[in-house]
């Protein structure tokens, strides 16, 4: 019996291949198979849900064929498959590929990193140099930006891993301003009282970190206001626009105007004066005969 | 207000009318809550509407699962239970129950909100910011306006802690309403000076309460992982 396997396993098929080895190549080639299949399953499964599916299908299969790759360059050499040629002609290949990839690695690795690091979620509003808008989607090779206006706007992942990102809700709140400016007669702490009010029944307008109002500036035409407010990142943008109004008819209600530029011009009795005054009382004065 | 209707229905408490009414086989939902108004269409005339008091944690819109109750500071001795009264904003929830389906359809409050934030803008959390007074007994409230909070805060440790407020995480809440008040029973735990953990109790403060629907179950959020919240930021406000 022993005697007939020797035969039949020791049969050259071709010229120097056995049965043996045509059945180990094909065990190989199998078992490569069976492994890439496991772990293609296991990598699509265990990736997360905020790589989008395409990429996760891109990351499977290139798995897949990398390790049925390692398979049949293990399996080669049982049926005599010379693979110094094939590497030979792999490397000029490969340098080949990565003269004209280079561009593709490189934002195929900055994705990467994005995906540990985290600067930015689907979702967040975002500015990258002078790009502003709300992420769509980070894929493995590019990240989509939605503007404000509505324009689809695609950056290689390398451009966002090397250049300045603002996340403007990164942090569960922040802070924003505005400057208010009230005439030199009217009354400041009124006016500050006002907005107060304004700002504390707002529900967004957090009590904690306080609201800051405090007289700012006494400038050319107005007495400026500064008000600085927190609220929370998702609802901030809503919150500074549906403020902003309110505070200034608050003001107007209690008889407080906010003031334009304004010019007051002096004739005297025998000669004309110019007189130019500011809004804090400085001036220039201007005469002719 | 609080309780399960069969439709067409009308019930009004203070500023607030819910109604159903039928025309021609169809029901309109209407709802008045101090001038604001919405209205919506149900349907069928099989199902329930169950007005109860829910996580008050949606209004004006739903940016936080999180409420805190501040509250004059309260010193607590070491190794000491403090028990103690407080308020919760009450908003009002209505669902429609429908052949063992339940869907929110409408929340609304005549408690006005404002918001804060525990902890840092970093990495704090924004939450649902209510201010209450401290009560040993319960106290009479107005049922629609606010509910009472049973608060038994636990201090093991060898030091007098303050205590200036609590936070709450609405997915773990146990809301129960009667005619009288809606309620809640909660523990704090206090692990240092400067934490503590919160956790519901699924009681009533008295007996006879009915369990309120929860939000969360009812929109299907499975991630309720903890039953207590850590309050990390501190016991005292800034």
């Amino acid at each position: 019996m022993n005697e007939i396997i020797a035969v039949v396993t020791g049969y050259e098929i071709t010229s120097g291949v056995t049965v043996l080895e045509v059945a180990i190549f094909a065990i190989i080639i199998i078992a490569s198979l069976i492994v890439a299949r496991v772990l293609t399953q296991k990598v699509r499964h265990s990736l997360p849900d905020r790589i989008p599916k395409n990429d996760r299908e891109v990351i499977s299969k290139a798995l897949y064929f990398v390790v049925a790759g390692i398979g049949v360059i293990i399996a080669l050499p049982y049926i005599n498959v010379n693979l110094s040629g094939l590497f030979v002609a792999g490397g000029v290949f490969a340098i080949i590929i990565g003269i004209a990839g280079q561009n593709v690695f490189s934002n195929f690795i900055a994705g990467l990193i994005l995906f540990v690091e985290r600067p930015i979620k689907i979702g967040d509003n975002i500015g990258i140099e002078d790009v502003l808008g709300t992420v769509e989607d980070i894929r493995i090779l590019s990240t989509i930006i939605k503007t404000y206006d509505g324009i689809y706007t695609r950056i290689p992942n390398f451009t966002i891993f090397t250049a300045n990102i603002t996340n403007y809700v990164a942090h569960v709140a922040r802070r924003f301003e505005y400057s208010v400016g009230i005439r030199y007669q009217d009354d400041a702490d009124l006016a500050m009282s006002v907005i107060r009010s304004v700002v504390e029944e707002h529900p967004f307008a957090l009590k904690n970190p306080a609201p800051k109002i405090y007289v700012d500036e006494l400038g050319d035409n107005a007495v400026l206001l500064s008000v600085r407010i927190w609220a929370p990142s998702m609802v901030w943008w809503d919150v500074r626009t549906e403020l902003l109004w309110k505070i200034k008819v608050a003001l107007e209600e209690s008889g407080i105007e906010i003031p334009f530029p304004q010019r007051t011009v002096w004739f005297p009795e025998g000669k004309t004066t110019i007189q130019t005054t500011k809004g804090d009382g400085t001036g220039t004065e201007m005469t002719r005969p | 207000m609080f309780g399960e209707y069969r439709y067409p229905f009308h019930c009004e408490a203070d500023n607030i009318t819910v109604d159903v009414t039928e025309t021609d086989g169809l029901y309109r939902y209407h709802r008045n809550c101090n001038g604001s108004e919405v209205t919506s269409y149900l349907h069928s005339g099989s199902g329930r509407i169950l007005i109860h008091p829910v996580e008050p944690v949606n209004l004006p819109k739903y940016i936080t699962q999180y409420l805190k109750i501040a509250t004059p500071a309260i010193y607590v001795d070491p190794e000491s239970r403090y028990a103690c009264y407080l308020t919760f904003p009450i908003e009002i929830g209505v669902f429609l129950e429908s052949k063992g389906d339940v869907e929110i359809i409408d929340i609304f409050s005549l408690h006005p909100q404002k918001y804060s934030l525990y902890g840092t803008p970093t990495d704090g959390k924004v939450v649902r910011y209510h201010e209450s007074t401290i009560y040993r007994e319960i106290p009479d409230v107005d049922q629609l306006y606010e509910g009472v909070l049973s608060l038994t805060i636990i201090n093991e440790g060898k030091d007098i802690v303050t205590v200036t407020g609590a936070v709450f995480d609405s997915y773990l809440m146990k809301i129960f309403y009667s005619d009288l008040r809606a309620s809640m029973v909660a523990r704090m735990h206090v692990l240092s000076k400067g934490g503590a953990e919160t956790e519901f109790i699924d009681v009533p403060i008295v007996g006879g309460m009915k369990n309120s629907r929860e939000l969360y179950t009812v929109r299907n959020i499975k991630h309720v992982v903890s039953r207590v919240f850590s309050m990390d930021w501190g016991l005292e406000d800034e």
